[in-house]
């Protein structure tokens, strides 16, 4: 490729010729500042704090959306420069209320740190600032309108990455107000990202509100614990206190999600167990970390081969999982991490990064809200479809995506799979049809006969489903992206933590085969779709040993709990969605006496005399083979099927424990087609109960348009409304609805 | 998804007229200014529900919408009256006296500059030039130039209209 020469401030430098002066200035070490640009965003020109001198240019150049030209000479340090950005500062601060000691932006603003450099001491405005009232829009987001310098940095993101939201500029010139349209809720998921690159205090988020200063705190670059992306996160701490989030933008994607940038606070909840506990008779009663190993290795001793099970949560690191691995073969014991009933293994596919996404031609997604299991993934599909990619989206409940894609279908609950399944083999259900216009068919059936075919299947695909989609895609040629629930199934499956599923595991403590179980990271009332066998294998159970954060449903039966540590606190590794190994890092000592899982089963192998190990050097990834799993499309019938999802704010690891975040969807809802709630005689926000054999709930009603009749949504993921109970085994029931 | 868009929102004659608008145009979304002033023309200003039908028939976020809504002072976001008065205030206009028409008007009809009369006839507003300095003071009721503006013109005009 050719490059272009051009010099500034006397260094020469060789770029490519569509780069910007600014871009041209970074290469040389040249310090142009700015407000508005945004390496990830397009050159918008708005705050001319870049203006720099160009010889033969008449006029001072935005260095930011200035291409360069071959033999340019460029100037930034001529008094001319000087002037105009001790002239663009006085204006930024002519209502900017100067309120730094009390902004939670100081010490990281722009604004602050460009004055220093460039600005002048005084300014020449007498009158009176006009300024604005602060505008909450619900619990994560703050925004002040005030300190605001409209570089429409965050109106860029909401238009240009997220596919349009709320967010936008309202008024002009002076007037000007950015905000949201119609709503004081602000909460599409990506919220995170207008706090992470506001340059100013303007939009800050309320977690982080007169906490504490940026520069008392100490980061350490991390990974992401909420899915199995795994975003690099640098993890800030003050006196042993987790309080705030940044993003290392390059890796993997420049943006993040509102779950890995809120969903901490559970670290340092008071509620945190940070003692190990025993059962005497009904109450718990604190016990030393000595004794407890001893008493739970006596225990497991008087056990037989096969008659000890191990339940581990989805987001182990490795180094845990070596140690499960090891503890559980030196007992010939039962282990799985499938806590979400899944009956399916990770699969194994060619794409090895997220840029496969983002340059793909056509993008199918089946079954599941890309965005709310893999947030950032959708941010991807949508980089995708903004340069030219279709994208069609599948499902039985409404999706981030969905509307923001060329293709959508909601189809029924009970007809997903089988509509997935046709498709996949070129097929168009009639049912699907019926959901689609004429133009839509007609780009679907452009997309199945192309060879550039992505297709991603959502954490609800079924085993059957994900088997034939590996055969099709690898006979065809398409690119396969096969999701996960937890951020680390890849790796647990690598490690061969699976036996006959977590059900499998239930159902043998409830046959009296298995009769200890230890359980690890989880509450299973909360994740596995069957709490009624959950309760009787837990109240059957003769020895039950629970490892978590918190003292949750399940650890209420345990005969021992023991304190485990947050990711926070804990180095290891974990095997990302594309297959390779990431490392997180330990931010802060361990609270209490709490410690890593790896140390516990090991105090306890070590009073058994066996030996676990922590060891994963030797793991290597690129022999992981394919598991095929033969499981049979279950076909749910009945007078309404739903389908239970998490709602994206209660979708969090610990979401229950992060205030803030959960309180973003505070209630449960059903999602009602408008003929069903009109047969119902409901209205938007009336209650109903959704009821079968097993259970009664109420829920507040959402109606969508377009969602498909007897066909409904329910959210799950509430404290103390374990909709679990409706269900048997898989995420979609049928069930009855009335009128409250 | 079949994007429903209820057609009943507007009058026939302004559908008509929105899809013409809209097949003029080789990407449908520069018709956006000329449909938004087509639906107040029928509807007298632009509210929430007109916004929002507005971008679904546009496949656009409302936010988005309401951007460029609020973007230009000739969109009216608030219910006006029958009579939306323009008095243009600028400077030809106000040499020759706008603000005295501006008064007059206020006393005459009991409201001041943005306010609307009680019975929903008349809202007065000032605005930039008209575009008309040659015969200042000038005004615009509705679509229509006023211009030559005296205190008894007013008076005539503001009684002529029913």
């Amino acid at each position: 490729m050719s490059t272009v020469k051009v010099t500034i401030d006397g260094i020469t430098v060789e770029v490519s010729p569509d780069a910007t002066i600014l871009q041209a200035a970074a290469k040389a070490g040249v310090d142009i500042p700015y407000f508005c640009y945004h390496p990830f965003l397009k050159p918008a020109g708005l705050c001319r704090m870049c203006l720099v001198e160009v010889e033969g240019m008449p006029k001072l150049a935005p260095a930011c959306v200035t291409q360069v030209r071959d033999g340019m000479v460029v100037k930034t340090n001529t008094e001319r420069v000087k002037k105009a950005r001790e002239g663009i500062i006085e204006f930024q601060l002519l209502h900017h209320p100067l309120d730094c000691p009390i902004c939670d932006q100081a010490g990281e603003c722009y604004l602050q740190d460009i004055t220093f450099r460039y600005g002048k001491a005084t300014s020449r405005f007498a009158d009176e600032k006009e300024l604005y009232p602060t505008k909450f829009y619900g619990p994560l987001i703050v925004h002040e309108q005030s300190r605001c310098i409209l570089c429409k940095r965050c109106v860029r993101f909401s238009t240009e990455v997220a596919g349009g939201t709320e967010w936008n500029v309202y008024w002009r010139a002076a007037h000007s107000i950015i905000g949201a349209y119609d709503t004081d809720t602000v909460a599409n998921y990506f919220t995170a990202n207008l706090v992470e690159i506001c340059p100013v205090g303007a939009i800050t988020s309320r977690l982080y509100r007169y906490k504490t200063r940026i520069w008392k705190l100490d980061f350490t670059r991390s990974v992401c614990d909420h899915c199995e992306i795994g975003c690099s996160l640098d993890l800030g701490v003050r006196e042993n206190q987790l309080f705030k989030i940044k993003h290392n933008i390059m890796d993997p994607t420049p943006w993040l999600c509102d779950k890995g940038y809120y969903a901490f606070d559970y670290v340092n909840h008071a509620e945190r167990i940070l003692f190990p506990l025993k059962r005497n008779e009904k109450k718990m009663v604190s016990v030393s970390s000595e004794d407890v190993s001893d008493q739970i290795a006596k225990a497991l001793e008087g056990y037989k081969e096969g008659e000890v099970a191990l339940i581990v949560s989805p987001h182990i690191v490795l180094e845990d999982a070596a140690a499960v691995k090891s503890f559980a073969d030196a007992l010939k014991a039962k282990v799985d991490y499938r806590v979400y009933g899944e009956d399916y293994l990770p699969l194994k596919t060619g794409v090895s990064d997220i840029s496969d996404v983002e340059g793909s031609k056509n993008i199918l997604i089946l079954c599941g809200d890309v965005a709310v299991s893999h947030p950032v993934l959708a941010l991807s599909v949508l980089k995708a479809k903004f340069s030219g990619a279709n994208v069609a989206v599948i499902s039985a409940n409404d999706t981030y995506l969905g509307e923001r894609s060329n293709v959508f279908a909601l189809v029924p609950a009970s007809k997903e799979e089988a509509i997935a399944k046709d498709l996949l083999e070129g097929r168009l259900n009639d049912a699907l049809k019926q959901a689609l216009s004429e133009s839509e068919l007609e780009t679907l059936r452009s997309m199945l006969q192309s060879e550039d075919l992505m297709v991603i299947l959502g954490v609800r695909a079924s085993s059957a489903l994900r088997s034939l989609a590996y055969k099709i895609s690898s006979d065809k040629g398409w690119k396969l992206l096969a999701l996960d629930r937890g951020s680390n199934p890849k790796g647990l499956f690598a490690m061969g933590l699976y036996s006959d599923g977590v059900g499998g595991i239930l159902k043998g403590v409830v046959d009296g085969k298995v009769k200890a179980l230890l359980v690890f990271g989880v509450d299973l009332f909360e994740t596995y779709p069957d709490a009624a066998l959950v309760k009787e294998a837990l109240s059957s159970v003769e020895f039950l040993v629970v490892g978590d954060l918190f003292f949750h449903e399940t650890a209420a039966y345990a005969d021992y709990f023991l304190p485990l540590v947050s990711f926070a606190e804990d180095s290891g590794t974990v095997v990302n969605l594309f297959w390779s190994k990431r490392r997180r890092r330990r931010a802060m000592e361990p609270k209490g006496e709490s410690t890593s899982l790896r140390k516990w089963l090991a105090s306890i192998a070590d009073r058994l005399g066996v030996n676990v190990t922590t060891e994963v050097e030797g793991l290597d990834l690129s022999s992981v083979e394919v598991k095929l799993t033969e499981g049979k499309v279950e076909q749910v019938d009945g007078k309404f099927v739903a389908v239970v999802e998490p709602p994206f704010y209660r979708s969090a690891k610990y979401a229950g424990w992060c205030s803030n975040f959960s309180e973003a969807s505070a209630e449960p809802k059903v999602v009602l087609s408008i003929e069903d709630a009109k047969a119902l005689g409901v209205k938007e926000g009336d209650k109903v109960v959704v009821e079968n054999s097993r259970g009664r709930f109420e829920f507040r009603v959402k109606l969508r348009e377009g969602q498909p009749a007897s066909s409904v949504v329910l959210d799950c993921g509430y404290d103390r409304f374990p909709v679990n109970l409706l269900l048997t085994g898989s995420w979609k029931v049928a069930v009855d609805l009335k009128k409250a | 998804m079949k994007a429903v868009v209820d057609r009943s929102f507007v009058s026939e004659a302004t559908w008509q007229k929105i899809e013409y608008l809209m097949d003029r145009y080789p990407d449908a979304r520069s018709a956006l200014l000329q449909v938004l002033h087509a639906v107040q023309d029928e509807k007298g200003y632009l509210d929430m529900e007109a916004i929002k039908w507005i971008a679904k028939l546009f496949d656009l976020p409302p936010a988005e919408v309401y951007s460029v809504a609020s973007f230009y002072t000739m969109y009216n976001l608030k219910r006006v009256g029958k009579y939306l008065i323009q008095v243009c205030t600028n400077i030809s206009c106000m040499i020759n006296g706008a603000e005295d028409i501006v008064k007059h008007i206020e006393r005459k009809l009991g409201i001041k500059v943005g306010e609307t009369t009680p019975d929903g006839k008349f809202t007065l507003i000032t605005v930039e030039c008209l575009g008309s300095c040659g015969k200042a003071p000038a005004m615009m009721i509705n679509k229509d130039y006023y211009e030559n503006l005296t205190p008894e013109k007013v008076d005539s005009i503001l009684d002529s209209l029913k």
